[in-house]
């Protein structure tokens, strides 16, 4: 499967949000009363906003993009059009984050609309590849389904834009805001994991998925607990919201059971930092899930509010980012690879994807993004101004080396431009043959 | 089978040959055929690592015709890999995999 963009698509996406994750943090060490802030302050929203579309969504976009034809055994729809969702987003980002940050709700609408119509052109483009596709389990499945809650996620964004600018709908702001969040939380990073992670771990690992019907269950339970949480959420109806949670925990034990299940069958013993922190992630996003059902039995006041933010903390932080940054430090070696030395693989001695990253520098940035995180989420939830900062600031050290790593692998695109690449045609299903040598 | 021992699994680091992928390697008067598969129809540098096979096999055939034929009967199993291949993977004894 070729490389979307000649890899430098997913690349432009993965570092943009790079650059998101560099901001958030410095901004968080610098400010850490961020963290003991209520979640509705301008200044909070303006860095979950560079947190969640800023950073985790714009590589997940570039992760996607090129995930997507390998997913589905089918070339992306429309290709080119990708480069219009990274140019709508680049320039939509900062407005959407500035315009939280000085109060601007014009300036978040425009923003917001960028961002949206991206979002729009990227559902389309998936949908369009699965509708061109044959793949239709699972793991097929969970592309279009992340991308169908990702694009009820931006559209009741803007709504929650236009309601500030004077629409009047008979839906509570804090409702919708609330769907908007599990819409984008667990309807987008949820489904998309749920489905692709059971392509990657076996690929990366040499492993095999062992039950695929619970890939399956997994899915259907998280996809209607969705329906039913953000409906009531929405409509603050909380018989609806915990029946939705109780069936999106099941769902998690589907597929964590399976996750187990495909790691215990891999056959390269050793998980490298990355994979360790996916895992981590997944285990995160197991203990989420039960303490967001505790949270909802909280009685509201100032605890349950820390509680909630805390939680914010541990599963943006901990669950979401810690897998897919522990995605990116496999994606990103081997998509740097394909370009630089897939050309010459067979012409000259090329290094294997693994050795263009430093395994100590991705060992530091796990142990202290997790440390960090730890901190961060006690200090929110103890109302310690010290916690926050000291995990603000690991956070921020985490980050460093993680980015460095990065920088350190993209280095590897200045290698000697290489010659023509020869690919093998397909000529028939099955099998393929390649151009006989002139 | 030693040339196209150079050809390295991008994602493990492992000869082509060691992971067990090159099934059959004919030589004739006029081509040079090479039926090979890879360790999932999925894999996304399936493309990049048959190019390699056909570079090698035009490096070394002489000006034969090359023919990189890739097939899933039998499908890849770990149990194809060498002896070499599975303790660099972490397994000592070939009987686990």
């Amino acid at each position: 499967m070729p490389l979307v963009g000649g890899a430098r698509l997913p690349l432009a996406f993965i570092g943009f949000g790079l650059m998101a994750l560099v901001m958030a943090c410095v901004w968080l060490a610098i400010t850490p009363s961020l963290g003991l802030t209520p979640h509705l302050h301008p200044h909070v929203v303006a860095l979950a906003h560079l947190w969640l579309p800023g950073f985790l969504l714009s590589v997940c976009f570039g992760a996607t993009y090129q995930l997507t034809p390998v997913v589905l055994g089918a070339p992306l729809a429309w290709e080119r059009v990708t480069w219009l969702h990274l140019g709508l987003h680049v320039a939509g980002l900062p407005l959407l984050a500035a315009g939280f940050l000085t109060g601007r709700m014009q300036l978040v609408a425009t923003g917001g609309g960028l961002v949206a119509a991206g979002v729009l052109t990227f559902a389309a483009n998936v949908w369009a590849t699965f509708a061109r596709s044959e793949r239709r389990d699972a793991i097929g499945w969970s592309l279009p389904l992340a991308c169908w809650w990702l694009a009820l996620t931006v559209l009741g964004g803007l709504l929650l834009a236009a309601m500030k600018l004077g629409l009047s709908v008979a839906v509570s702001p804090l409702g919708l805001l609330r769907a908007h969040a599990h819409a984008g939380l667990a309807g987008f990073f949820l489904t998309l994991v749920q489905g692709v992670a059971f392509q990657l771990v076996p690929m990366f690992t040499l492993g095999e998925v062992r039950r695929r019907w619970r890939i399956a269950a997994g899915l259907a339970g998280t996809q209607t607990g969705l329906v039913a949480l953000t409906c009531g959420l929405a409509l603050d109806w909380s018989g609806v919201v915990w029946a939705g949670s109780a069936m999106i925990a099941s769902g998690l034990v589907f597929s964590g059971i399976e996750l187990v299940a495909t790691l215990s069958a891999r056959r390269k013993r050793t998980l490298e930092p990355g994979l360790k922190a996916f895992v981590a992630g997944a285990a995160v996003v197991g203990m989420g899930a039960m303490v967001g059902l505790i949270l909802l039995w909280a009685e509201p006041g100032v605890e349950a509010l820390r509680g909630t933010m805390s939680y914010g903390v541990v599963v943006v932080g901990g669950a979401l980012a810690l897998m897919v940054m522990g995605m990116l430090c496999k994606i990103v070696p081997f998509l740097v690879w394909m370009r630089a030395y897939g050309p010459r693989v067979g012409r000259q001695p090329v290094p294997p994807a693994h050795t263009l990253g430093h395994p100590v520098w991705e060992r530091v940035w796990l142990g202290l993004h997790v440390c960090g995180v730890v901190s961060l989420a006690v200090g929110v939830l103890m109302d310690s101004a010290a916690g926050v900062r000291v995990g603000a600031w690991l956070l921020a050290g985490g980050v460093f080396f993680f980015v460095m790593n990065a920088v350190r692998i993209v280095a590897h695109l200045r290698a000697k431009p290489p010659t023509a690449l020869r690919l093998v045609k397909p000529t028939s299903a099955g099998t393929a043959v390649s151009n006989a040598a002139g | 089978m030693a040339e196209l021992g150079t050809i390295l699994d991008p994602e493990f680091g492992l000869s082509i040959v060691e992971l067990g992928l090159i099934y059959d390697v004919q030589l004739s008067d006029a081509q040079v055929k090479a039926v090979m598969t890879l360790t999932s129809p999925y894999c996304p540098a399936g493309d990049v690592i048959m190019g390699g096979v056909q570079s090698v096999l035009e490096r070394i055939g002489g000006g034969r015709a090359v023919t990189v034929q890739r097939t899933w009967e039998p499908q890849w199993t770990p149990a194809m890999m060498t002896r070499a291949a599975c303790a660099e993977l972490g397994w000592k004894e070939m009987d686990e995999v």
